[in-house]
């Protein structure tokens, strides 16, 4: 008994070696570099001395980036929220309908679209020479074109617009290892089909929705080429004002600051997220296929 | 084409590379060095090639790979490749021109190491050998002339009501946005210290704009598509959506015009150092100065360029006399101030 | 599906699937429109149908060379990251240790450090074990951005995988390749190719980190688009666009294809 409780510590090392191992070399320069850069007091990139706190400080004291954190999370959150709603339907659909080649097809699509590309093609849709003005024009919706770009509003829209997929091939993926039988099972015993959806799918499909919440969230929150190209001027994602602190104003004890404080705050949603869709973990092993 | 079809092709192929092969056997200075510069990207690029390395490899050997990115991204890669430089050459603007001088990547050449560097407009070599000058460009307004009635004539101009949510902007990311903060400043009674006039200005232009962006492309999309009517943008950039048809007008500032210069820096610590003073020769040269003219509108640095008549006008800035009338831009003061500014900017554009 | 039974929701629930997917498709269909325009303006709808952008996508050794180079890297990158991932996801879910949470979120963190920071780090890296610029420091680069994502899917995808299977080969005295390329990978077939739609499309598409990663003779398609729409505006970069679109879901496609295909063994 022991002896076998030994080998399967081996066993689990072993599993996880190559992937920690191969992370933690590659990403320990780039990591100990930031942390290192962060505790300079200067505010350049060069002749950098001495260790200070400085620019800590600024990062959670100063309004201005607070301020920056607390909206650009609370988009995030928004995103992901919006996200898993539009894509736990979606995913389920495609995991169990008809269509499935076709619908893999459509939910990869805007994840090949370059992000440059995309920005032109949500101007050609959005912009007041656009697809949709001339639509809600010839409708008699409006009588002059109106400006959708550039705002809240669309910085959100394009960003769940490219990250739903993530969402729906999440879902999609953990949906396709539920059993129909037991869908089947619970409308056999008269479960109608809400309840169905509430007690066996959705408490089935949830390590995939908090999977694919994970992932938006993430990519939402440290996102910056498509705030910065399709905000206009009143969106400022905290990203984009590292992107402005590390290559504009080459600033970068500064900008390592802020990109430490954003990797702080996304990890912990992460595992905010992770022990949210822990507790049922137990239970669906013993039930799923 | 069938098999023996394909082997015939490639048995003339191959004999014709043969035949061609004494005729290159006599060796070239640097035969087989290898530079890598950065590049801009598009048609900036394809000049670069025509011009400097298809020139380089015919007369020396050298083979010049342009690395595609920013200049920001370059600077970067320099700063962190020091021990082993990633580039032999780094192009620079303004900006990081000054940053990379003090970060000590670069080396100062002299005339000697670069007989072309004689040629250039001394008022653009404001580091000396430090970086030699390839273009200058400028920011200019640029109006939709089917849609605008009256034309602009200042950067104050913008703020004009009938422009509500059609213009467009730089912001103090994008080099072209600072000049426009300094040029608004010191035309209204402020200076490059005393920025405060720059801002009340931008505040003003603010509920015209549809978005105030660091990308040209961006803004040259917009522009095209008549997204925008109004706008600050590179002169160059202009010309090239006229060449397309889009109705739009290039108009000088009441506040004037103010020059930004792109470098050649030969990066200290490089392998190639010879090979890489030829290369700073020949972006140098009057040839090149020409057809990167020609080709996007960007103005020669080279004095002794002469532009054919039919895009004398359209280039800006040309000739000794406009080039002398240009303020000068105390881009020292610009890279200490520079983030104070953004933040500014930050906080009251929002 | 078994609680669709009214006409009228089944209506109502096909109308948002078509609804949703027509605006996924939006963006590049729009694209796809542009690149047909024979005029060198991106417009909407194109005022006439030509493939000549197609064609000088076609001559441009930028965008044709370094969509090959995009290529093996995804494809590479992909087999790396499903290599390494799918072990360590299993490791993760299975297992419960206190410090596995940390070992989670050190796996997860290359998404979350801003390309910017992760591209100049990593690039110092390079120089140090002196690869530099090019082709292996964009494998890194791209094999550490796509192990988070196959790990999180995988994840989710071995917590609905009952353990009790496992166990019941193990006790069946099956060794461990067995247990693993008999029981276990064929029952997350669905995770598998999740995850390596996931990781190709993220290597494909990477624009950020690549950045800083790329040489003169070892660029990638996204970065040349990139650098090219700075000083050329013509629909030839939508014909690229395009042609990548159209390339993309060929090979996720393919992928389905296999997935399907293992399960039918």
């Amino acid at each position: 008994m022991k002896r076998l409780a030994w080998s399967r510590e081996v066993y689990f090392a072993g599993l996880l070696s190559p992937a920690v191992l191969s992370v933690l070399l590659i990403l320990s320069l780039p990591i100990a570099w930031l942390v290192r850069i962060s505790l300079y007091p200067q505010d350049q990139s060069y002749d950098l001395s001495g260790f200070s706190a400085v620019h800590y400080i600024k990062a959670l004291t100063d309004d201005l980036y607070l301020e920056s954190l607390a909206r650009t999370t609370l988009y995030s959150l928004i995103v992901t929220v919006g996200t898993a709603i539009i894509g736990f339907p979606l995913g389920y659909a495609a995991a169990r309908g008809r269509f499935r080649r076709w619908k893999i097809f459509f939910i990869v699509l805007p994840l090949t679209l370059s992000l440059i590309v995309n920005i032109f093609g949500w101007i050609m849709i959005l912009g007041q020479n656009g697809l949709l003005n001339s639509v809600l024009l010839s409708l008699h919706l409006l009588d002059q074109p109106r400006q959708f770009l550039f705002g809240v509003g669309t910085v959100l829209l394009v960003l769940g617009h490219t990250y739903l997929p993530f969402q729906i091939l999440s879902v999609m993926s953990v949906v396709a290892q539920i059993d129909p039988m037991l869908e089947e099972a619970s409308a056999s015993l008269r479960g109608n089909r809400w309840v169905t959806f509430r007690r066996v799918i959705i408490p089935l499909a949830r390590p995939g929705i908090v999977a694919g919440s994970t992932i938006v969230f993430i990519l939402t929150i440290s996102a910056f080429i498509i705030p910065q190209l399709i905000g206009g001027t009143s969106v400022q994602m905290y990203a984009v004002l590292v992107f402005q602190q590390m290559m504009t104003v080459l600033n970068w004890p500064f900008g390592a600051s802020l990109s430490l404080v954003l990797l702080a705050v996304a990890l912990t949603f992460a595992a905010l997220f992770r022990i949210a869709g822990r507790t049922p973990e137990e239970q669906t092993g013993a039930l799923a296929k | 084409m069938s098999l023996s079809r394909f082997g015939i092709c490639a048995t003339a192929l191959c004999a014709l590379a043969l035949a061609h092969a004494p005729a290159r056997a006599q060796q070239k200075e640097f035969e087989g060095t290898k530079l890598v510069v950065n590049g801009f990207g598009g048609n900036l690029d394809d000049v670069l090639v025509e011009s400097v390395s298809k020139p380089l490899k015919e007369q020396y050997g050298i083979t010049v790979e342009i690395v595609p990115g920013s200049v920001a991204s370059a600077y970067a890669k320099a700063m962190t490749s020091r021990a082993n430089p990633a580039f032999d050459v780094l192009v620079t603007d303004d900006i990081t021109l000054r940053s990379a001088a003090k970060a000590g990547l670069i080396e100062e050449v002299s005339a000697a190491d670069v007989p072309n560097m004689a040629q250039l407009y001394s008022n653009f070599m404001p580091l000396a050998g430090y970086g030699l000058p390839f273009f200058a460009s400028v920011c200019a307004l640029a109006y939709n002339t089917e849609h605008v009635k009256t034309p602009l004539h200042a950067l104050s101009d913008l703020a004009r009501p009938d422009l509500k949510g059609r213009v467009g902007i730089f912001n103090l990311e994008s080099i072209g946005g600072v000049v426009s903060l300094i040029s608004l400043a010191e035309a209204n009674g402020g200076s490059i210290e005393n920025v405060e006039p720059g801002f009340a200005k931008f505040k003003e232009i603010k509920p015209n704009l549809a978005t105030a962006t660091s990308a040209p492309a961006e803004m040259y999309n917009l522009l095209q598509r008549g997204e925008i009517w109004a706008s600050w943008f590179w002169s160059g950039r202009v010309n090239a959506l006229i060449d397309q048809g889009v109705p739009l007008a290039l108009a000088v500032p009441k506040e004037h015009l103010r020059g930004n210069l792109d470098f050649a820096s030969l990066v200290k610590g490089t392998k190639s150092r010879g090979a890489a003073l030829k290369l700073m020769h020949q972006i140098t040269s009057a040839q090149t100065s020409l057809a990167i003219a020609r080709s996007v509108y960007f103005g020669p640095t080279n004095k002794t360029v002469t532009l054919p008549p039919e895009i004398e006008k359209r280039v800006l800035p040309y000739g000794a006399e406009m080039i002398a009338s240009m303020p000068p831009v105390d881009w020292d003061t610009v890279v200490a101030k520079r983030s104070g500014w953004i933040e500014r900017w930050n906080r009251e554009m929002r | 599906m078994p609680w669709q039974n009214s006409r009228l929701s089944l209506l109502g629930w096909g109308l948002f699937q078509v609804a949703a997917y027509f605006v996924l498709a939006l963006p590049s269909l729009v694209i796809i429109g542009a690149s047909l325009n024979p005029a060198s303006t991106f417009s909407f709808p194109p005022r006439g149908l030509t493939l000549a952008w197609y064609m000088k996508a076609m001559e441009t050794p930028a965008f044709t060379d370094s969509f090959l180079l995009s290529v093996e890297l995804a494809c590479l990158a992909t087999a790396l990251s499903l290599l390494a991932g799918t072990p360590a996801a299993y490791a993760l879910q299975r297992y419960r240790l206190p410090g596995l949470q940390s070992l989670h979120s050190l796996l997860l963190s290359p998404i979350v450090i801003p390309a910017i920071v992760l591209g100049i780090g990593l690039l110092m890296f390079a120089n140090l074990i002196g690869i530099g610029q090019g082709l292996a420091a964009l494998l890194l680069g791209h094999f550490v951005l796509t192990l988070p994502y196959v790990v999180r899917t995988l994840i989710s995808s071995f917590s609905l995988f009952d353990v009790v299977l496992e166990e019941a080969a193990q006790s069946l005295r099956a060794s461990w390749p067995v247990v693993w390329f008999r029981v276990i990978l064929p029952n997350i077939i669905p995770g598998l190719l999740s995850a390596a739609i996931f990781a190709f499309v993220t290597s494909f598409g990477n624009v950020a980190l690549s950045i800083f990663l790329v040489s003169g003779s070892a660029a990638t398609l996204p970065v040349q688009m990139f650098a090219a729409v700075e000083h050329s505006s013509d629909p030839t970069l939508a014909a690229v666009a395009t042609f990548v679109i159209l390339i993309t879901g060929a090979i996720v496609l393919c992928i389905d294809r296999l997935a399907n295909l293992q399960r039918l063994i």
